[in-house]
């Protein structure tokens, strides 16, 4: 007691180092964990931040609307010219409308001869966005759906355009997406008109570049970029973006999502597609039967 | 200048994790979806690194941990790496703090940025060796940088408006300790 009244503030006594070298040891041995056993240390900390998110919620959303309102109201300064901007755009978009509904009816027309039955993928469930990564090296959003709207883990996220990213981490009442420029983000697409594969490869930039091109010669800027659905983990033909060329030469998606303002995502059910993982047997009669009739062959 | 009583340092502590909950709410608010080539300064650690220069009664070793480690788990970083790094670097400032009583903050700062220096070299290098994702240098270089300028900012802040400061010579806690 008189000694440690003597010294209040040694921060290098025997007892209090033992104290900090075990919670470092603590630190370190969650660490471990997590390169051991990462499913099971991620479903905690999905779990955690299903708990601390979501009751910021209320917080959160009227900071964030103002936050956007204000970066609204920036562009009222030149409302003129944007009004001029969309007049034209929206002439522009009548034309393509009738020429969509065109092609609709004909698609219909056509699947209806073809008695095609349609992916169940294209229902989906709609989430807010409650918060993004909180750190500039990953790239991630939550949303405000969870287990308990039957959200599982790698279905895909698209906003009204284009993909977003994919579901990795599900909570009960939150989910956590993992953008397409996330550097830990790979997505096979079909660089269309060509129909050539690639790998949308995230690398924490705005532009994911495109690895693994499977012929370079083929596909030029412009052409544009949809998912291939190869590694049956995402269905395939939904919209990722148009292919650009950067100044050094490497050809990267210009993503067609509005990553600049995520709110609504919608996530898309895709509920498992049957695997043929047989090769074909031979139909044949039951084996017994064969020898049944074999030796009725040789009586006869 | 308050006085150090039980309830002050309780307070204190208090008043230290609502901090940096709300930093982490800042962070957390979905306005960058968009990949930057720039980053912000890493507030949670600076601000410890401040309280710990500063008054390293009222950032206690277990209440660091349990913020970072939470920070780990919400900003999708390995948990437990940045934590055991960052109470290393608050550990090693802890011990030298009475040397920091009589100096000027021109030292204060260039050892505090010697320890961020160090930090941020040895997460690099962990990282390197063992997560399994790459993280980008040029960013974690940066956020170095403007941690290390955020730091005098950080320290007026907290003196200005928590009355974070070095305790004055002779003033003492409840039980009649020097501080």
């Amino acid at each position: 007691m008189a000694t440690d009244r003597q010294t209040p503030q040694d921060y290098t006594g025997p007892v209090r180092r033992l104290v900090v070298a075990v919670l470092i040891l603590l630190l370190i041995a969650v660490f471990a964990l997590w390169r051991i056993d990462s499913p099971r240390v991620e479903r905690l900390r999905t779990e955690i931040t299903d708990r601390f998110v979501p009751s910021f919620d209320w917080a959160m959303a009227p900071i964030t609307g103002l936050a956007h309102l204000a970066s609204d109201f920036r562009s009222y300064q030149r409302i003129l010219e944007q009004n001029q901007e969309l007049k034209r755009e929206l002439q522009q978009m009548r034309a393509w409308k009738e020429a969509a509904l065109q092609l609709e009816q004909e698609n219909a027309r056509l699947l209806d001869l073809n008695k095609v039955r349609l992916d169940p993928k294209f229902t989906h469930v709609t989430g807010v966005v409650l918060a993004d990564s909180g750190s500039p090296f990953r790239q991630s959003v939550l949303i405000n759906v969870g287990e308990r709207d039957g959200i599982r883990d790698g279905w895909a996220t698209m906003d009204g355009l284009g993909l977003v990213g994919r579901i990795s981490g599900v909570g009960a009442t939150t989910s956590r997406v993992i953008l397409l420029t996330d550097a830990a983000s790979r997505l096979p697409v079909t660089i269309q008109p060509s129909g050539v594969r690639a790998i949308v490869a995230g690398e924490n930039a705005a532009q994911p570049p495109l690895d693994l091109i499977e012929d370079v010669d083929v596909i030029r800027p412009g052409d544009r970029v949809f998912s291939s659905g190869d590694g049956s983990v995402f269905p395939s033909g939904l919209l990722v973006g148009e292919v650009i060329q950067s100044p050094d030469g490497r050809f990267r998606v210009r993503l067609v999502a509005d990553y600049e303002r995520l709110e609504f995502l919608r996530v898309l059910r895709s509920h498992e597609v049957e695997a043929v993982d047989t090769t074909g047997d031979l139909v044949t009669p039951p084996l017994n039967d064969v020898s049944a009739s074999a030796e009725d062959l040789s009586d006869g | 200048m308050g006085s150090a009583g039980t309830g002050y340092i309780w307070g204190m502590r208090g008043l230290y994790a609502v901090t940096g909950v709300l930093i982490l709410f800042i962070q957390l608010l979905p306005l960058e979806t968009v990949p930057r080539g720039w980053v912000a300064p890493d507030f949670i650690l600076c601000i410890t690194m401040v309280w710990v220069a500063r008054r390293p009664d009222l950032a206690p070793v277990w209440l660091i941990a349990a913020m970072f480690l939470l920070t780990d788990l919400l900003l999708q970083r390995p948990p437990g790496l940045w934590s055991a790094l960052a109470l290393v670097a608050t550990e090693v400032l802890r011990t030298r703090t009475s040397d920091l009583k009589d100096t000027t903050f021109a030292f204060e700062w260039a050892l505090v940025s010697a320890i961020i220096v160090c930090f941020y070299l040895a997460l690099t290098v962990a990282w390197a060796l063992l997560v399994p994702f790459e993280i980008s240098r040029s960013l974690l270089a940066l956020q170095m940088i403007f941690t290390i300028l955020i730091y005098p900012a950080m320290a007026a802040l907290s003196a200005a408006v928590f009355q974070v400061s070095k305790a004055a010579p002779g003033q003492t806690d409840a039980l009649g300790r020097k501080l």
